[in-house]
């Protein structure tokens, strides 16, 4: 439509000009808008649709405009007619055109503002006559306006005044290399020049509507204007050359569009390839981005023949695919021309047989077999593909174990031919392999194929190629037999060389015949004697058993030597290594075992066989970190296992899991003991390598002190007393330290001891000075006690002294001892008279009674001793009684003393106290006493009587001592004191001649009861006779005579 | 190439319908006049000399590149559905006039003067009937095939004269 309006505005009868006029209204629009924006008047323009809605007004409108047309720069209400006018839909101009594809023109295409009117005849402007209505149907005329009324507004607001093209640019569509000068002319034209009032000095140049600097204009006459720019860089700009009509409205007058870019490289690489089956791709490298639109050609040409070009599509320009099929063995010209706007290049010329240019396909349907004879090779079989009956090919294998990452290639040079299979030597047994296989022309011209599919197989099962390590644990051991497990290690697959059915295991006792048998599982237990046993064992797989190992059990007696030296082991590269010095003898194999240290669980140990020979290695099983392995190496030699010989390492170490705990042992008051346990070695992670103990008062600062890790107690000195300590301990391994928990103890204000040291002197003296005092007061006892216990005249003894008027016997005692003199004297006379018990004893009364009657007979005088003492002196004063030696005759003197006699009792005892109270009766011979008991002692020696005479003169004078020798408990000394009993009966039978030869058993019948020899039987009966005596001294103790006590001792050994 | 030949020649007559598809289908006796015929007696063969040989098959290339180009035309128009046949046709074509290059690159290597090209078809074949032509083409095809093996004989005799 809008061609056939600009057709038909092509001939108007009415060429009044449309160059409207710039009246001042509108160029005040104009100005208002300095940068002629396109989409500037839409608010308008729909405003003005209502107008356009009534044919008769737009019509009249129409009408109108055209009578105004006639006058330019008349009033402004009529120039808002005028736009009001342009509201029709009729009017289109080649300008307004333009103007509407501005803004979306494709780079490079040249835009004339104004070209309209510049194409009428009749001048600037030109008169768009529009086609009656009448002539469309409605629906055209819709669709007329609707598309026209946009161009029109266009024109019609601020563009409007720019219909007439006032110059034009040269070049027009400039392609400049970047970094060169560029210079454009505006030359406007005269008629223009004239109608606004400009000249070349008033052109002014934007650059996508910014504004170039003055500096940059260069006004070349009146007419023409040109601007420079000096080395472009990359560009794609619009170039406009305005005026300002009138000195300040801004008009467009024409705009360019600059391109910049570079002339094409020459290409290079141009290479050629030929894929089997298909057409020849030809490949180059473009060079530098040239930024302008640029055509690559391909060229190829046969020594007769031209192919035709290969144009590269504009997305792949550095590639072409030929459209005729390669013909091998022809040799081919190949070129690449590249071209745009700023020049054209070609590439070298290459030269080529298409043959040399192939890339096959790969080769297919490849597969794998194994051989059962050999198991280290596979087969590889393929098929080539169809290029091989065009050319030779050589191939390229790969080959890898199926874990494997990197492939293996096979000698180029045994692939060089055309095949179609091939064998793979040199391969493991019993192992997956992956293949893959390509090929190309077999001088190396051309390309690879791809990589055909990879293909795997398995080589066949081999004997394995090792034995298995072999080692053996004593599970229980009893007197005459133990229970071995044999334990061996499976075989890894690179030494199994197939499936390892199972292990033949022989046992040999020393010097006999062996056992066979076959084990699936890697242990075996087995009882053995004490003997030397030799164990084998072998893998066997499908193919062949293993060698054998052999393991020598030893007896139960051997003895392990040799260990190995210096055993280290320290890790390294995550793995720890286990180093020792070989022993100096030559060395089987070495087993290592290790597990880990632990308190809570078992050492579970793992164990690794290693050759003989080497003295290095790193143990194999899966180790954790921060755990104490306790290694152990054991050589073996032929005979049997050497010591092993063990240490402990750790992967990893870790500081300690736990901190020691502190306590102390002793607190003193500058010192203190700490004691600590050694940590478990399941907290240690590490070697302790030391321990730091830190100290403070609870507001000094805090002391630590290292301590070697192998002491488990630490004393702290120079504390101070009484005063509150919190100590803790770090240990440390070669990771790092623990603290463990913190500690308080309090010093104590005295020194342990020294409130001993105090009490005990304090306490030593006060003994001291009370045990002066005592003895002090024993010493002066005298003193004291007549001083205190002034001696009482004893109301008995003046009774005894009355009732024995002689004074003889008092002589008596104080020749002798006054003390027993005095006891002795009144003790017996209290008895005689009280104690009658003739009846109760009639026998030993009777024999008593003759006893008494001798005695009394012979001891007359001798009433001053008593006790024993007094028996002895009984005899003296018998002797003494009369005449020497023979005393037969005294009976004499027994009848005179018979009244004492019947008083008294069977006892012995009562025998003294009998002559004493006899003894009052001789009172005449009791002066010459002292002299007579001499003599008697003289006489009596030679019966060997004197020693016991003076014995028990000895008791009697020291009473305290005699209860020392404990008569009643030691059966001897009962003996003994029997003696004596014995003796002193003799003595007092002595008067009597008849039996005294008889002494013994006279004795025995005389003591009744007592037989005098069988001491033991009758000792009850006597100490019952003796307690009795006692009895009845204690009853004599009732009595208030002051030596009662001495009296009854002397009664109880006396019997005895 | 040989094989491809040999490959045409089955494929064409396969294309053509009763008698040629029929197997076993042989005229040895149909003879193009313009076609030269690669039968030659052995010891006239063996007689010529190298330039002869090779001009011989050069022109003989010539011409059957111009009879590949025309039997192809004709089977464009018989057998416009067979695209296999035509590319053949055409492949063969291509390859002649390969041949015909590396035989041009060979003379001028040994300094013998390269006749220069003729139209060796002239105006007889035009307004030939189907059967003609696929006779024709048959012809062709076969010459080729022969052609071809005698061109490899020549060229084998010349790399056994001289080596590399």
């Amino acid at each position: 439509m809008p061609g056939a309006a600009l057709r038909e505005s092509q001939s108007p009868p009415n060429p009044a000009p449309l160059a409207l006029a710039v009246s001042r209204p509108i160029a005040g629009c104009a100005g208002t808008s300095r940068d002629q924006s396109v989409h500037r008047p839409r608010a308008r323009r729909r405003g003005s649709r209502g107008h356009r809605g009534g044919g008769v007004k737009g019509r009249r409108a129409r009408q109108e405009r055209r009578a105004e047309r006639g006058g330019r720069g008349e009033g402004a209400a009529r120039g808002r007619r005028l736009r009001r006018a342009a509201a029709g839909p009729t009017e289109l101009s080649g300008a307004a055109r333009a103007l509407l594809s501005w803004g979306s023109r494709p780079p490079g295409r040249r835009v004339r503002l104004g070209q309209a009117s510049r194409g009428s005849s009749a001048g600037q402007t030109q008169r768009i006559e529009v086609p009656e209505p009448e002539k469309y149907t409605s629906k055209m005329m819709l669709k007329v306006w609707l598309v026209q009324v946009l161009v029109v507004f266009l024109i019609t607001e601020c563009i409007g005044e720019l219909v007439d093209t006032c110059g034009v640019i040269s070049p027009e569509s400039p392609v400049i290399q970047s970094g060169s000068n560029f210079t454009a002319f505006c030359v406007l034209k005269e008629k223009c020049m004239s109608v606004y009032e400009v000249n070349a000095s008033h052109i002014i140049w934007k650059v996508n509507r910014v504004l170039i600097p003055e500096e940059q204009y260069t006004v070349i006459n009146a007419t023409t204007s040109s601007v420079t720019f000096t080395n472009t860089g990359l560009l794609n700009v619009q170039l406009i050359c305005n005026i300002l009509a009138y000195g300040q409205i801004e008009m467009n007058v024409y705009g360019v569009r600059i391109q910049t870019g570079f002339p094409p490289e020459k290409p290079k690489n141009l290479n050629c390839v030929v894929k089997e089956g298909k057409k020849m791709l030809c490949q180059w490298d473009p060079g530098r981005e040239t930024h302008l639109e640029t055509n690559y050609t391909l060229k190829s040409e046969w020594a007769t023949e031209k192919f035709d070009d290969c144009k590269a599509k504009p997305d792949t320009p550095t590639s072409c695919l030929v459209d005729y099929s390669p013909v091998y063995f022809v040799n081919i010209e190949v070129w690449v021309e590249a071209q745009n706007a700023l020049g054209k290049v070609s590439s070298d010329h290459i030269n080529f047989d298409p043959v040399d240019k192939v890339k096959p396909n790969p080769p297919r349907n490849l597969s794998v077999s194994n051989s059962e004879e050999l198991s280290s090779i596979l087969k590889l079989t393929w098929i080539n593909p169809s290029i091989m009956n065009v050319m030779r090919l050589k191939y390229d294998i790969h080959y890898k174990t199926k874990d494997a990452s990197t492939w293996s290639q096979i000698p180029p040079e045994d692939t060089a031919t055309t095949r179609t299979s091939f064998t793979v030597q040199d391969l493991k047994p019993f192992t997956e392999y992956v293949f893959r296989i390509r090929c190309m022309k077999a001088d190396g011209k051309g390309f690879w194929s791809d990589w055909s599919r990879d293909a795997s197989g398995i080589t066949y099962e081999a004997r394995p190629s090792k034995a298995p390590s072999f080692w053996y644990k004593i599970l229980s051991h009893t007197q005459d037999s133990r229970s071995a497990q044999l334990i061996w290690k499976a075989l890894p697959p690179s030494e199994a060389n197939g499936k390892i059915l199972d292990y033949e295991v022989t046992l040999t006792r020393w010097k006999s015949c062996s056992q066979n048998y076959t084990v699936s599982d890697t242990n075996f237990t087995v009882n053995l004697t004490n003997d030397r046993y030799i164990a084998t064992l072998a893998a066997r797989n499908l193919v062949d058993k293993s060698d054998t190992s052999i393991l020598t059990i030893p007896a139960c007696d051997f003895q392990a030597t040799h260990p190995v030296t210096d055993l280290k082991a320290y890790p390294k590269d995550n793995v720890l290594w286990v180093e020792w010095t070989p022993p100096n003898k030559a060395v089987r194999k070495y087993i290592l075992e290790w597990c880990v240290l632990s308190d809570k669980s078992p050492c579970v140990p793992d164990w690794q066989q290693e050759s003989g020979t080497i003295h290095r290695t790193y143990l194999r099983g899966k180790l954790m970190e921060s755990k104490c392995y306790l290694i152990t190496v054991t050589p073996v030699y032929g005979d049997g296992p050497g010591s092993p010989e063990s240490t402990k390492a750790y992967l990893k170490q870790a500081p300690p899991s736990k901190g020691p705990t502190v306590r102390t042992k002793k607190v003193g008051k500058n010192e203190a003991v700490l004691e600590w346990d050694q940590l478990p070695v399941d907290v240690q992670n590490g070697f302790i390598r030391n321990y730091t103990i830190f100290y403070r008062t609870i507001i000094g600062n805090e002391t630590a002190v290292n301590v070697d890790s192998s002491h488990t107690e630490y004393t702290l000195s120079s504390l101070t007393s009484d005063t509150l300590y919190m100590v803790r301990m770090t240990a440390y391994t070669d990771e790092g330290g623990k603290d463990g928990p913190e500690f308080t103890f309090t010093t104590p204000k005295f020194a342990q001891g020294e409130i001993e040291a105090i009490v005990v002197p304090v306490c030593l003296a006060f003994l001291l000075t009370t045990l002066l005092g005592v003895l002090f007061c024993f010493n002066k006892r005298d003193l004291i006690k007549k001083h205190i216990w002034p001696n009482v005249p004893d109301p008995s003894k003046s009774h005894i002294a009355q009732w024995s008027p002689h004074t003889p016997p008092r002589h008596n005692f104080n020749s002798k001892d006054q003390i027993y003199s005095d006891g002795n004297f009144t003790d017996v006379s209290v008895v005689e008279i009280e104690a009658n018990d003739k009846k109760t004893f009639p026998e030993d009364l009777k024999s008593l009674d003759l006893f008494k009657k001798e005695k009394v007979s012979t001891e007359g005088h001798s009433s001053g001793i008593g006790g024993s003492s007094c028996m002895s002196s009984s005899r003296p004063s018998i002797s003494s009684g009369d005449e020497n030696e023979s005393a037969q005759n005294t009976s004499s003197t027994v009848q005179y003393s018979t009244v004492v006699h019947s008083g008294y009792r069977h006892q012995v005892p009562s025998v003294q106290v009998f002559s004493r109270s006899e003894s009052t009766q001789p009172l005449l011979d009791s002066e010459e006493r002292p002299e007579d008991l001499q003599l008697v002692d003289n006489v009596d020696s030679g019966d060997g009587l004197l020693p016991q005479q003076q014995y028990f003169k000895q008791n009697c004078s020291q009473p305290k001592s005699s209860p020392d020798i404990s008569h009643f408990e030691s059966s001897k000394q009962v003996s003994s004191s029997n003696e004596e009993d014995f003796l002193r009966l003799k003595q007092q039978q002595i008067s009597d001649p008849v039996s005294q030869s008889y002494g013994a058993e006279q004795m025995k019948m005389f003591q009744g009861v007592s037989t005098t020899d069988a001491f033991g039987f009758e000792t009850e009966t006597q100490a019952e006779k003796l307690e009795t005596l006692g009895m009845e001294a204690a009853l004599d103790e009732g009595m208030p005579k002051s030596y009662l006590p001495q009296t009854v001792r002397r009664g109880g050994y006396m019997p005895q | 190439m040989q094989k491809n030949t040999s490959t045409l020649l089955q494929t064409y007559l396969q294309y053509q319908g009763s008698p040629f598809s029929d197997p076993g289908f042989s005229a040895p006796e149909l003879q193009l006049s313009s076609l030269p015929p690669a039968a030659v007696p052995f010891k006239i063969w063996h007689a010529l000399d190298d330039g002869e040989r090779l001009s011989q098959a050069q022109g003989a290339f010539q011409a059957l590149t111009q009879h590949l180009q025309l039997v192809g035309d004709d089977q464009s128009n018989l057998n416009p559905g067979s695209p296999i046949l035509l590319a053949q046709l055409g492949v063969a074509r291509l390859r002649a006039q390969g041949l015909l290059g590396n035989v041009a690159a060979i003379m001028n290597a040994l300094g013998l003067p390269v006749p220069p090209e003729k139209d060796t078809i002239g105006v007889v074949p035009f307004g030939a009937s189907a059967f003609e032509r696929k006779c024709r083409g048959y012809v062709v095809t076969r010459e080729y095939g022969h052609w071809t093996d005698r061109a490899v004989r020549d060229l084998a005799l010349l790399k056994a004269k001289y080596p590399a």
